[in-house]
């Protein structure tokens, strides 16, 4: 039934309460993460575009399960992740994997990169240590780690941003999973070793042969375009535009996509001045009292008296959902 | 050859001060030092006692009482005739014996507490903090006087006494570290791999809390020591059990031909309160780098 899914997401919502004083009114919530469905398939890669605060992490965070979500469901493998008792849920992890922001704090400053590995390794397999280091040292020569021994016995804060962030993707890759999420995988990294973790995470993809299912997360719409086939574009926590990657660069639908795809550089002056660039007015609205109806309309130029007030559900153009009245 | 050993003795040479490069940093943590080793030589003290006097403690008579300080009687014996020095030595283990085991079980509570606070939050943190803040509120000293008086006064009722009144100020700090730590990302990606709040809590929070609890721990130690001897002034303590507050306490009424009873015990209790603070304060200093001087 349906057995080719491998990442399926329906309804998800995320509410954060907004702690205010005693007498202040009715409770308030920040939507984080309103109503988004998706399916990624088996070896698929989905890049999920967003400006800071569209609910980007949030979302990793709930397909993972590491927070709670407010209402909605997450199947894995057929599996409702959130209806997975606690112990279910931990013979599950390693195979769904994350990949954090920031390399240094997503590691834990008193291990040894050597501890760092086992500690997955002891927890989810039944390797003796030797076996463990054997596995360890591969690991570390798959990432780029080389010589392998010359890492087991450093800290942290002893290597580089980018030697953290390999040490970071050899942590999530060292149980073979299933569903890795890269969040924002080189925006704490220079530009000079961007290309290169972006070249390794291409190419771990590559040798698990459509086995592993990629979720990528930036607001870098370059780097999704390098690495995922479709693409799903956040604004305030809604969805706003799902499709293939390059047919949503090429020619996007909704208002917020066109500004979006209109606002990336091109490195060829000539080219650039010809391009028409749609300007954006306004600032993003507060999360926790966003406009009524579209929720992009104060800013959107292609504003109708609808956008006001009702929420536009899903429409299908082509293969392509977007969440737009134009397109009704 | 030569070459070899010329390095070496270079690095035997240089083996002290390396050691405490690591212990302190780049500019020498004077502190630390200090206090490190006022603690330790304490500390020898109170562990070769048996081997350092030569009368028995607590042994009345070994000497005419009120006798001055002579070399027989190094620090003069008091009303009884009790050799001082000898139970100054001990009185240090007492004191010692006194401040670790007590502070042993403050940690020990406030270790479950702030845990349990710190970790899971919600109803069970109100429920636990507001438990602390009320033995917070309560005067320490009072509070531990109270406990000895009506439990008896027993060397284990005054350890379990001063633990019990000392475990609110760890359980606060350990809560605020864990409050910090756990919202840091190696914990979601420690709790992404799949690891049980036991370990998380263990081996991924705890040593993280570390550097600031452990000074606070060693003032605790400090505090408690002194509660032991405050309490002993006011003769609340074990009279089987050298202490130096209690031979404080004896010394009172013949403060005035009998100095030596009051100023060889009171000088020891400073040079462990002193010795302790040092190292606690420095240690502060040492392992929070937003307070290190520049």
């Amino acid at each position: 039934m349906e057995s080719h899914f491998s990442l399926k997401v329906i309804n998800l919502k995320k509410y954060f309460p907004v702690s205010r004083g005693f007498f202040a009114g009715p409770q308030k919530y920040v939507k984080a993460v309103d109503n988004i469905s998706f399916v990624v398939e088996k070896g698929g890669t989905l890049g999920i575009v967003g400006e800071s605060g569209s609910g980007k992490t949030t979302l990793a965070r709930l397909v993972l399960r590491l927070i709670e979500p407010t209402s909605g469901s997450v199947y894995f493998d057929n599996k409702n992740i959130f209806e997975l008792n606690k112990h279910e849920l931990r013979r599950l992890r390693p195979q769904m994997q994350m990949i954090f922001q920031d390399p240094m704090a997503s590691l834990n400053p008193r291990k040894k990169v050597k501890q760092i590995l086992a500690q997955v390794l002891k927890l989810h397999t039944s390797l003796s240590s030797e076996e463990i280091h054997e596995r360890i040292l591969s690991l570390l020569e798959k990432v780029g780690l080389s010589p392998p021994e010359l890492f087991l016995e450093r800290y942290p804060h002893e290597l580089s941003g980018g030697q953290r962030q390999r040490v970071c993707i050899s942590r999530a890759i060292a149980l073979n999973p299933r569903l890795l999420i890269a969040d924002e995988p080189v925006s704490a990294l220079d530009v000079s070793v961007r290309g290169q973790i972006i070249k390794l995470l291409l190419d771990i993809y590559n040798e698990s042969r459509g086995d592993m299912t990629y979720i990528v997360i930036s607001h870098d719409i370059a780097l999704i375009k390098s690495m995922c086939k479709n693409t799903l574009v956040m604004y305030l926590g809604r969805m706003v535009e799902l499709g293939e990657t390059d047919r949503i660069i090429e020619s996007p639908l909704h208002p917020y996509t066109k500004v979006l795809i209109s606002a990336i550089p091109i490195p060829d002056p000539e080219s650039a001045r010809e391009r028409k660039r749609i300007p954006i007015t306004g600032e993003p609205p507060s999360l926790i009292d966003p406009p009524p109806g579209c929720h992009f309309h104060p800013r959107c130029p292609y504003v109708m008296d609808k956008c006001r007030t009702e929420t536009p559900s899903y429409f299908q153009v082509d293969d392509r959902l977007v969440s737009c009245f134009l397109y009704e | 050859m030569n070459k070899i050993i010329g390095k070496n003795s270079l690095l035997k040479s240089n083996f002290l001060q390396l050691l405490f490069k690591k212990i302190t940093p780049a500019k020498a943590n004077s502190r630390v030092f200090t206090g490190l080793v006022v603690v330790l030589a304490i500390t020898m003290m109170a562990i070769t006692a048996p081997l350092i006097t030569w009368y028995p403690p607590l042994k009345t008579l070994v000497g005419e009482p009120f006798t001055t300080p002579n070399n027989y009687y190094l620090f003069g014996t008091d009303d009884l005739g009790r050799d001082i020095y000898t139970n100054v030595v001990y009185g240090i283990r007492t004191s010692l014996i006194v401040g670790l085991s007590s502070v042993l079980i403050a940690v020990i509570i406030g270790t479950l507490i702030g845990v349990l606070a710190g970790y899971y939050r919600g109803l069970l943190e109100d429920f636990l903090m507001r438990i602390t803040d009320m033995t917070l509120i309560l005067p320490q000293f009072l509070l531990a006087l109270i406990i000895v008086a009506i439990f008896g006064q027993n060397f284990q009722n005054i350890i379990i006494a001063i633990g019990i009144v000392s475990w609110p100020g760890i359980a606060r700090m350990i809560r605020a570290e864990f409050l910090s730590i756990r919202e840091r990302p190696f914990i979601e990606a420690a709790k992404a791999i799949g690891l049980s709040d036991i370990k998380i809590i263990f081996s991924e929070i705890l040593p993280n809390a570390m550097p600031s609890v452990i000074p606070y721990v060693i003032l605790q130690i400090n505090a408690a020591i002194l509660i032991e001897a405050g309490l002993g002034f006011l003769g609340i303590a074990d009279p089987n059990v050298p202490s130096l507050g209690l031979m404080l306490n004896t010394a009172q009424q013949y403060l005035m031909n009998a100095w030596w009873m009051a100023v060889f015990p009171g000088l020891m209790l400073s040079i462990i309160v002193i010795g302790l603070n040092l190292l606690g304060d420095g240690l502060v200093e040492y392992l929070n780098p937003r307070l290190r001087k520049r």
